[in-house]
């Protein structure tokens, strides 16, 4: 079946009764909302009891494709997957690449959303509008890549699409993930947990039907004009050539890579991890492309010499080698491949993974934490078999050490105590992405204040570095003048801040991957908003784009707000705040609580929040249309 | 100023000639005054063939001078001094 863009269609299913139901997301809804991780904010609002346990039935699994999913819009094949963090106990959205959006569309599905707990292992099966809940006891206890296999081969079918947790999911390990289609993660905040706690092992889709824009012609043009643009980014030719970890070179040059749990600025040797080595000595294999991208930054690799184990995998993204690489102190090619191979087996994600083990190291090396709590293994800096042992005892939740890290480095650090949570890289309970906000104070402010904790990963201000003319040129039309493109200043950083979170909420709402508006600057609130015009046919501009991205930052505010969250959660890991950059062009640089809490003034004062607690108004919500649903949560 | 006073600077070059992940280093001599537009002239009128460096436009170039970026300093009119490191290679994004 060929269907327009919207309505759009929502499939429920209650893995307690075993029921399904379809409803429809009308029209005003997609222009409100604007689509994806908008309706998917708003479905999780209303849907998750305040207070509900992350791991209990009423949590609910919400899959939310993006609104131009499944076009040839560039680059637009990312699907947002929400929900309440059992890792953080807040909100969680995570974004995921690859064909599964895509495919889910295809089948006729918009949105997922998946409730209660099955009293055994099952797996969702989805064949356009056949839906079943089919029995998985059989492949409990499987890797992801080995359950994908079988799925394939049980449903006779090489092509469909996959969504699979694994070992770590199964086990409640708190930073689980979901590997989609064996090589894409929806990684972060255990949301692998949430799936496993529903003994709901596995999602397949297979779709045989299409979508149809309403203004074909001038969308597709429009599309076109995009994918060439994007082509001629600086930004999207090095994404192409050494994908993400090709920036490592870069951040050890400018002392800014993460090293040591964040105890260095450099490492020597660091290259060895970056996507340059990895090409050059003939680690990279292969590139592929997401749904409808022609910029293929993900990567085929193989080990060379298989001293840590045989590897044939997708990535190791940037993050994945700094978390599990430098931050460890390794600098290891081959160590980084195995690491990151076990965590997309086993299902974890290797941001948390590598931080509660590089803190398990430094509390090792102080002395806070012996052999005895780590069952033996010697879990100092630079030991690579160590990482991977600790990675597969994580899993398992295997014996002492496997059982406080799987809890993550917030809940490890209480139990430890003795000052550790100093050196405990987390903020909210997640552990923070590998930017070292000491000297970015956009990326600090939005680290603070990113509902799910400190990473990149709902808010990236890049531009604020201004290292080209496409990013100054974002930044003097957010503040007027590109002499704000200086990420060591803290004027104006919450109108950075604020407009990169709707560009950021928006691009996820309608599909587009941020490496397109936010690394690479081709794709942009007019044309996106533009291309949402001519996909529903019907008039959309920039103001309404950006005002849909604030609706859904705004939801997931009140939604932490209706767990008990306040603004003296918004911050940073301790280190991040107490510590100056020890060494480099930035030495002696930080963003203290003073300096924060100044940011944080401005910031909320612009989003018409309370600057006491850090909730929205009243009037706030009434501005943006969302004080029925939100109201009750209104400071 | 005088522009007859030799100052020595390193040059480092990342990416940009021959292999992708080749460091080079190479101390070098130039006149007081010269430039980072100076440098990267020179640079290329040095390359080899197949060197990206010969090919690469300037504005997908980081460049880095004891690791600040020029955008911080006086872009490409920025003044070397003597002791300085110059870092040179092409730009990255995504993480």
């Amino acid at each position: 079946m060929i269907r327009p863009i919207a309505p759009q269609r929502i499939l429920s299913v209650d893995l307690t009764r075993g029921e399904t139901r379809v409803e429809v997301v009308p029209e005003e809804d997609v222009i409100k909302y604007l689509g994806g991780r908008g309706i998917a904010a708003k479905l999780l609002f209303q849907r998750v009891p305040g207070g509900s346990d992350p791991l209990g039935p009423d949590n609910a699994l919400i899959i939310g494709t993006g609104t131009l999913t499944g076009t040839g819009a560039p680059s637009s094949g990312r699907t947002s997957m929400l929900c309440k963090s059992p890792l953080t106990g807040l909100y969680l959205k995570v974004s995921v690449g690859g064909h599964l959006g895509a495919e889910l569309r295809y089948a006729g599905w918009d949105y997922l959303v998946i409730t209660g707990k099955s009293p055994q292992p099952v797996y969702l099966s989805i064949a356009d509008d056949r839906v079943e809940i089919k029995p998985a006891s059989h492949l409990w206890g499987q890797g992801t890549r080995q359950a994908d296999a079988r799925l394939k081969q049980e449903l006779g079918d090489p092509t469909l699409q996959t969504a699979v947790i694994g070992p770590a999911g199964e086990n409640g390990v708190l930073f689980s993930a979901i590997l989609c289609s064996r090589f894409n993660g929806a990684s972060r905040g255990g949301i692998g947990a949430v799936m496993g706690s529903k003994k709901l092992k596995a999602i397949t889709v297979q779709g045989h039907g299409g979508l149809r824009v309403s203004e074909g012609e001038p969308f597709y043009r429009l599309a076109d004009a995009m994918r060439h643009e994007l082509a001629k980014d600086s930004g999207t030719e090095s994404l192409y050539n050494w994908g993400t970890s090709g920036s490592i070179p870069g951040l050890n040059e400018m002392g800014m890579l993460a090293a040591r749990n964040f105890s260095q600025v450099t490492l020597e040797g660091a290259d060895q991890l970056s996507g340059q080595h990895m090409l050059d000595d003939g680690y990279l294999i292969g590139r592929e492309s997401c749904f409808s991208c022609s910029t293929a930054c993900h990567r085929f690799v193989r080990s060379l010499d298989h001293r840590w184990g045989e590897v044939l995998d997708s990535g190791p993204e940037l993050e994945t080698v700094l978390a599990l690489g430098s931050e460890c102190g390794i600098v290891d090619t081959e160590s980084a491949l195995v690491a990151n191979q076990l965590c997309n087996e086993l299902g974890m994600d290797t941001i948390s993974a590598g931080h509660a083990i590089s803190w398990a190291m430094e509390s090792f090396e102080r002395e806070v934490i012996s052999s005895l709590d780590t069952d033996g293994l010697e879990l100092r800096f630079g030991n690579a078999a160590a990482v991977h042992e600790a990675l597969r005892r994580i899993a398992y939740r295997e014996g002492k050490l496997g059982d406080l890290l799987a809890q993550g480095t917030r809940r490890a650090a209480d139990r430890v105590g003795q000052g550790s949570h100093r050196w405990a890289i987390q903020a909210k309970g997640l552990e923070q992405s590998a930017v070292d906000t000491r000297m970015a104070k956009g990326y600090a402010l939005a680290f603070a204040v990113n509902p799910r904790g400190p990473d990149h990963l709902m808010t990236e201000t890049f531009a604020e570095f201004g290292l080209s003319k496409e990013a100054r040129e974002v930044i003097r039309t957010i503040t007027g003048d590109e002499k704000y493109a200086d990420p060591h200043l803290t004027e104006k950083r919450a109108e950075i801040v604020r407009w990169h979170e709707d560009v950021y909420g928006a691009s996820e709402a309608l599909g587009f991957c941020v490496f397109t508006s936010t690394a690479a600057f081709a794709v942009n609130p007019r044309n996106m908003a533009q291309l949402m015009s001519h996909a529903l046919g019907t008039p959309f501009d920039e103001e309404q784009l950006m005002l849909g991205g604030r609706r859904m930052v705004t939801i997931e505010r009140c939604f932490n707000a209706r767990e008990g969250a306040r603004r003296a959660d918004d911050r940073l890991p301790w280190r991040m705040m107490n510590e100056r950059v020890p060494a480099g062009p930035n030495q002696g640089m930080i963003t203290d609580q003073a300096m924060l809490d100044g940011l944080l003034n401005q910031y909320y004062e612009m989003h018409g929040w309370d600057p006491a607690t850090g909730i929205p108004r009243a009037e706030t919500l009434e501005t943006l249309g969302l004080l029925e649903l939100c109201g009750d949560v209104a400071g | 100023m005088d522009r007859t006073a030799a100052i020595q600077v390193i040059v480092r070059t990342f990416g940009l000639r021959g292999r992708d992940s080749g460091l080079t280093r190479m101390p070098t001599g130039f006149c007081a005054g010269t430039t980072v537009r100076d440098l990267l002239a020179q640079l290329r009128a040095g390359a080899r063939p197949g060197d990206r460096l010969a090919s690469v436009q300037s504005d997908t170039l980081l460049v880095l001078i004891n690791g600040r970026p020029i955008q911080y300093l006086s872009g490409w009119e920025t003044v070397l001094r003597d002791g300085d490191e110059i870092t040179c290679m092409l730009k990255t994004a995504g993480g």
